[in-house]
């Protein structure tokens, strides 16, 4: 029951926009007996429910240019094949510290940054 | 959305697409981060795009990303075993619909400041774990 509350408002937050989708990930990680592989794939495919759900709601109330995504889908769709043989080819410690360092600079980004400035809210 | 398509705009977005895609694929998350600053710059003189409107541009993109990476993270051998997921799937589509729907109803900014300290703490405290620091 815990964990569905947990994933629940991870999710809610996600669909917020307010953590993106690391939330999760960093619960599976601290708090839970999985590996950071399985906890990363775990991850993945609670965004991929928990995105697709969002954006239901968000195609018919927000502006989304689909060339816009598609272009970044094109750019990402060889590098998350890039990421995910290198994911395979590093260690879990390895993977965990690259993991760490990321969510803190991320962390530090948002807390400090001051992007949501430059697109009108 | 009046994004001009110069080339050079479209190199942006294949580009920040690449370094979103490969952070998607070697740590499980994040890339949303570049795409929300890129798309952000690039509609910087555009008075009706706003930040919910840059994010669920970013949430769309990432979603192909994940799925490839998935595919990628269960095919071949060394396979991490992927059946306890199920579980968070229901909360998923749940949480998903309602974070998305309470967008327009609460101020996300300080929320926002307070999950980014609680990313910096959880991030730090990973390195330290992992280094056998802590």
């Amino acid at each position: 029951m815990i964990e569905f509350i947990i994933a629940l408002i991870c999710a809610a937050l996600s669909g917020m926009g307010v953590g993106g989708g690391g939330l999760l990930l960093i619960y599976l990680t601290l708090a839970t007996e999985a590996g950071q592989r399985q906890a990363q794939l775990y991850n993945l495919i609670f965004f991929i429910a928990a995105s697709s759900s969002a954006l239901l709601f968000h195609v018919e109330r927000r502006k989304i240019d689909p060339a816009v995504a598609g272009l970044i889908a094109l750019g990402g769709i060889p590098g998350a094949v890039l990421g995910s043989v290198l994911s395979r080819a590093a260690g879990e410690s390895a993977l965990g510290i690259i993991l760490g360092a990321f969510l803190f600079v991320s962390g530090a980004v948002s807390f400090f940054g001051k992007s949501e400035n430059k697109a009108r809210k | 959305m009046r994004l001009e398509y110069h080339s050079y705009n479209i190199w942006i977005l294949l580009l920040v697409g690449a370094a979103a895609g490969v952070c998607n694929g070697l740590i499980g998350c994040g890339g949303g981060i570049f795409i929300v600053y890129a798309l952000s710059y690039l509609y910087r003189y555009d008075g009706e795009v706003g930040k919910k409107d840059v994010f669920a541009t970013a949430v769309a993109s990432i979603l192909p990303m994940s799925a490839v990476s998935v595919f990628m993270y269960m095919s071949g051998g060394n396979a991490p075993d992927a059946s306890g997921a199920y579980k968070y799937l229901l909360p998923a589509v749940i949480g998903g619909a309602v974070g998305a729907l309470l967008l327009d109803r609460i101020k996300s900014r300080l929320l926002g400041k307070i999950f980014a300290a609680l990313v910096m703490w959880a991030g730090l405290s990973m390195i330290l774990r992992r280094t056998g620091i802590l």
